[in-house]
Formats: C-alpha cells, structure tokens, sequence
C-alpha cells in the first residue's frame, strides 16, 4: 500500500469534518476522491499531508507513519493545490525552479527536471513570463508543474481542473494519465464525476466526512439498485403508456419530462429491444433513442438522496 | 540555512514593486523631502556677523577693536562718522560707535543685531571700568598677570561639539535612516506568512516540501535582513553623498547599527505576523503603522518628542528601537567616546534576538487546527 488511512477523525469544534475514514491507495492506481463541496476532500487531503492536526486515527505513506518531520516521506510527495500557489514576483522558469529546489539540491539534476516539467506542461513559449500574465488555464499548468519537478511516486491532485476552460481541462487530464503511465501513484479529488470516471482505476466518494462508496467504477455503480437508463425523444406519448411502460420487467421507474422520456431499469437488466417493440406496436411517434448507463452522480443519488453537485 | 531559498526570497524582493517602493524608494523620497524642507534651517544655523562701523573721528580706546575681534561676533569697519551715518541710513550696516565724551553705539532700528552690540558694548564698558578701578587701586596687579586672565567673551561664546559641523537636522535624517532599517518588518511579516501553511496555499505548498520549516524560516529572514541593509546603505551613501547631510566619519560603526536595526525590524515583523491573527493586508497596514508611530517617538516628525519621551518615559526610550537606532547615531556624531553607542547597540541586539527566540519557539510548536 502507498497510502494507508485508518478510522482518521478530524472535527472544526462541533462540526466532523472526517467520519472514521478508511482509504487504501495502491501503488500505480489513480485513485479518485469523489464528493460534494464540503464532503471533507482537501480536509482529508491536508491530514495526509500532516498540514492538519486530526483528533483521531492514524495515516501511512509508503509504509510509514505520516507527520510534520517526515522528510524522507514528503520527499516523494508532490502536491498540486486546489488553488493556485505560486509566487508572483517570480517567472514561470524560476517558480518551477524554486518548488523543484526544495526537494533536489543538485544543481545539475533540478535544471533537467526542470526543463522536462516544462515541457510537461507545455510551457516552453512562457518561461519568462510572470504568472499575472498567464491565462487561468496556462496558470493551472504552472501549479501543476510546480508541484510535479521533482519526479515524485505520490502525486495528490486536489481539484486541478477548477475554472479551466475545456482545453486546458483536457490537457491538465492527459498530462496526470501519462504521470500515472511513468509510475506516479495519483491521488485525484474533484467534485466533476465525469473526470473521475474517466481518470481513476479506484475511487471513494465522499459525503460528510464519510465514505459512503469505494472500490472501481464498476464496483460502486454495481452497489446501486439502477442499472441502464433508456432516454427516448417521443411527441405523442400518453398517461397510458406511460403506465403499461411501468409494467415491463425490470422497469423501476418512468420519467416524462416534456418531450423526453427516461425509463430506468433494474441493475443488471436490459430492456432497449422490449422498449422499442412496445413504441412501435403502440405507434408512437419518436426521434432519438439510446441508452445510458448509471453514472457515479446516481450512485450519490440514490446513497444520498441528493445530487453531487447540491 | 538554505541558499536557494535566500536566493530566491531576495530575489523575489527585488521583483516585487511594493517592496522596492517602501523599503527603498520611499526612504530616498521622504530624505529627500527633508532636504528641502530643511535646507533653511541649516543655512539659518550658520551665524552673520554683525557689521558694526567704528567711528575714526575720533579715538577709539585701547583694547576696543581686540576684544570685538576675539568676540568673533562682528564685522568691523573704521570710516568715518558721516560715512558711518550713510551707511546706516542705508541699512549697510547695523551701527556705528563713536567715542566723544565716552563710547555710543548709534543705531536706527531694533532687533537681534542691535541688541548684540548694545549687549557687548555694555558689557565692554562695565568691564573695563571695573579694570580700570581695580587697577587705580592695586597697580601691583598688572605684574601678577591679572590682564591675560580676563576674557570677554565668555557670555557670548558656544561650547563646540565634538563634531566640527553640528547640525540639529541631521537628527531628523537619523530617525529616517531608523525607518528605513526597521521597514524591513513588513517583509518580516510577509515571510512568516509564508511559513505557516495556515496562512495561505502558497505557505501550505512550502510546508509540503521537506524542507525544515526552522531552516526555511532562517533563510528567508536572511534575504529580508540583506536587503533592507542594502537599501539602507543606498539610503546612507543617498543622504551623505548626493545631499550632503554630514553624518560624521564614523561609518563602519554606522553600518553596523543599521545592520542590527534590520535585524530587529525584520524580527520584530516575523513575530508581530505570527501572533497576531490577521488578514495579511491588514497585519502590513498595522505594522508599517507601528514602525512610524516607533519613528515618530524617536523625533522623526517633532525633533522635540524624542527629548520629551527620554525624559518623561525613558522605558518606551529604552525599548523602542527607532529610538535605539536615532540615539545610537546620534551619539556616534556628537560623542568622541563609544558607550553610549555600544549601549544602544547592545540594547538593539538584545530585543532582535528576544523576537527571534519568542518567534522560533511559537513557530516549533505550532501545529494547525484549521487551515
């Protein structure tokens, strides 16, 4: 195990912010943090990297226990910020710089990694420039060259993607897959499910300061009563069918809202051919049909019931 | 120590305008200032002598033109008592002696010069008749050398300071040069709030790393203390050389009182900014303010307060290190001896170091509840 958390409490007076938190993180995954604003993501992600006292529980990294003075285990960490965190009197080159200096002393070796960060990040046109002159998204990619120089095996990522155009988004997502390709162990939080899943081979997500779900994407939807969603685009659909709709096998639930109709099945049920059978028998008009299958924001739903970005 | 981290944090003083701004220009500006606003005040101190005419109509006692001369007050002329008249109507001179029945001094106006030469003349006249009847009745006296020993000037003249050229003025440029070293607490400030990983997420970036905070604490302190030292050389050789103020020839011990003020004032910064729980804007709005409320206690603005508060407080005196820097060049210039100097430096030094262990020693059991 690369990360080991046990039972980690941590309370802002009355408030619990982590629940008896229990997080294992294998070396080589991307592993995914998943939860609402306030869930306790940066919270756990600030414990892990002894920034926060916690009232109870205990944290490992790379076998070791975590605290303030542990060098040898922060020296293999590397942290991209939520928000950005840089210096603005410096340029891009010697803000890299300055980060990677604080973990490689060789003079030598910290120019190189330097350079590769660089062009990591795609930066190579903007080394002179200072970061109030960087857009939001080359801005983004300065964070998270500074917080990946120095090659580290535990990257933690908390919420890099916040206000970034969809470019820079996918890049900034490129870019931690071919970090996790080298050997980079990730760490990512976000509150935007669709990243997750595409991102993370592992994930938990959060609610409370609670895992209320965890293991791979597949694992956690299987934990849910829904399985795919059949969404139809139809114009002349009745009270009736809506109700015989209900009585096929497997339906769970029938949603019509103006000229969209989603009907939900159970877990592990197909329904698309009996559903396209009954809309032509009854000749009821339509445009498209397909089908989709539950997303990590159902998960949440139905654990929760609210949506993840309430 | 960490040179990479002092290379940068100097650095990023350097870059950084605010900085240049108040730790460096803002002293050359504000000398400046003083310069012209003071620069009457210096000329005002250098003494005109007093154009006095000495009638030759008539004769003028022996020991009359000696004893003016060695007053070194005024500014003799023998013409005569029309010319002397002419030159009085004409505002030319101040006034005239002429000896006829006895000496007069003839003047048209009054003020300051007219009274210095009816003062000295009086005085010259009771003098001189005390001589004389001391004399009449004791002639032996003048064998015993009773002449050599009397002096008239002894009213009129100044004790004159160890320094050839003194100047009150240049008080007002040491509580500038006091500022300018103890501006290096808003940077002190600045730099323990980049230390303390609750203050902000570049801070919380840096607490990541594993450098020790004590060492990059030490570093970046370091930076701060060199870089105020530098602007307070550009401020010395700034205020000597381009105006001319005479801050004495003791300038090695000058440069290390402003280099233990730097110290101070960048200690006195890192501990105001680490316990007092502000917004960072705010905590270098407080800060600069207390530097000038400090500067203003050391005369900065009224030379007389610095008296005022020696006299009446001389605990706030003792522990005010604006007060610590003016008093300790101020000594320096006026004083031929060290002790005084040396008292404010050690007095200086001592609450630097007071700060500095107060702040590592919050800063080692410092652990976050919130961030």
């Amino acid at each position: 195990m690369i990360v080991k958390i046990e039972n980690l409490v941590k309370r802002y007076g009355d408030l619990i912010a982590l629940d008896h938190l229990n997080i294992e993180i294998k070396e080589g995954e991307i592993f995914g943090l998943l939860g609402p604003n306030g869930s306790g993501k940066t919270t756990a992600i600030n414990c892990l990297l002894s920034l926060l006292k916690f009232d109870k529980g205990s944290i490992e990294i790379f076998g070791k226990e975590m605290k303030p003075s542990a060098y040898s285990i922060k020296h293999n960490i590397g942290i991209v910020m939520q928000h950005v965190a840089v210096f603005e009197e410096l340029t891009v080159y010697e803000n890299i710089d300055y980060f990677c200096g604080l973990y490689i002393t060789d003079k030598k070796k910290r120019r190189e990694l330097v350079e590769e960060a660089i062009d990591f990040v795609a930066l190579k046109d903007f080394v002179k420039f200072y970061p109030k002159k960087l857009s939001g998204g080359l801005l983004r990619r300065l964070n998270i060259a500074c917080g990946i120089a120095h090659k580290p095996k535990l990257i933690i990522l908390d919420e890099p993607t916040v206000a970034v155009d969809p470019q820079s988004r996918n890049n900034i997502l490129e870019g931690i897959k071919r970090l996790n390709a080298e050997g980079a162990t990730i760490i990512y939080t976000s509150h935007y499910m669709e990243e997750i899943e595409q991102l993370c081979s592992r994930l938990a997500i959060l609610d409370k300061g609670k895992v209320i779900a965890s293991g791979t994407k597949e694992e956690v939807k299987g934990m849910i009563s829904l399985g795919e969603k059949i969404v139809v685009e139809t114009f002349n659909i009745n009270e009736d069918h809506l109700a015989q709709i209900c009585e096929i096998p497997n339906v769970i639930d029938v949603e019509l809202k103006e000229n969209t109709l989603t009907i939900k099945q159970r877990n592990g049920a197909s329904n698309l051919v009996n559903i396209i059978n009954f809309i032509a028998e009854n000749d009821i008009s339509y445009g498209k049909i397909y089908s989709e299958l539950p997303t990590l924001n159902d998960v949440f739903l139905e654990i929760t019931g609210k949506e993840l970005r309430d | 120590m960490s040179f990479h981290i002092f290379k940068y944090s100097f650095k990023s003083l350097l870059k950084d305008r605010m900085s240049l701004f108040w730790l460096l220009c803002f002293p050359l500006i504000l000398a400046t200032f003083f310069n012209l606003a003071f620069s009457n005040l210096m000329s005002n101190e250098s003494f005109e002598k007093v154009k006095i005419a000495i009638s030759t109509d008539h004769v003028v006692p022996e020991g009359l033109e000696e004893a003016m001369k060695e007053s070194n007050l005024f500014d003799i002329s023998f013409i005569t008592e029309a010319e002397a008249k002419a030159l009085l109507s004409e505002k030319e001179i101040t006034g005239y002696i002429k000896n006829t029945h006895e000496l007069e001094l003839v003047i048209f106006d009054s003020g300051l010069n007219q009274s210095i030469a009816k003062v000295f003349l009086d005085s010259y006249l009771q003098v001189s008749t005390t001589i004389y009847n001391i004399i009449d009745g004791n002639p032996q006296i003048i064998q015993m050398g009773f002449l050599e020993n009397l002096s008239l000037n002894d009213g009129f003249t100044e004790e004159i300071p160890a320094s050839s050229s003194m100047n009150m003025v240049v008080v007002y440029f040491f509580a500038l040069l006091a500022m300018t070293c103890l501006f290096s607490a808003v940077a002190g400030s600045y730099s323990i709030s980049i230390i303390q990983a609750n203050q902000s997420t570049l801070a919380a970036r840096i607490n990541v790393a594993p450098t020790p905070k004590l060492k990059a604490f030490l570093s970046m302190i370091s930076a701060t203390i060199c870089f105020q030292f530098m602007s307070a050389i550009i401020a010395i050789t700034y205020i000597t050389q381009i105006l001319k103020i005479d801050f004495g020839d003791k300038i090695l011990h000058i440069g290390l009182l402003c280099l233990v003020g730097c110290f101070t004032g960048t200690m006195f910064g890192t501990l105001f900014g680490l316990v007092v729980k502000l917004k960072a804007e705010i905590k270098d709005m407080l800060v600069s303010n207390i530097i000038m409320i400090m500067c203003f206690l050391s005369g900065m603005m009224v030379l007389q307060i610095k008296y005022i508060v020696q006299e009446k407080a001389p605990i706030i005196a003792y522990i005010n290190p604006a007060n610590l820097i003016t008093d300790g060049l101020y000594a320096l210039y006026y004083y031929d001896t060290f002790n005084r100097y040396f008292l404010n430096l050690a007095l200086l030094g001592g609450l630097g170091l007071v700060f500095c262990t107060i702040t590592i020693l919050v800063l080692r059991r410092q652990k976050y509840a919130s961030i």
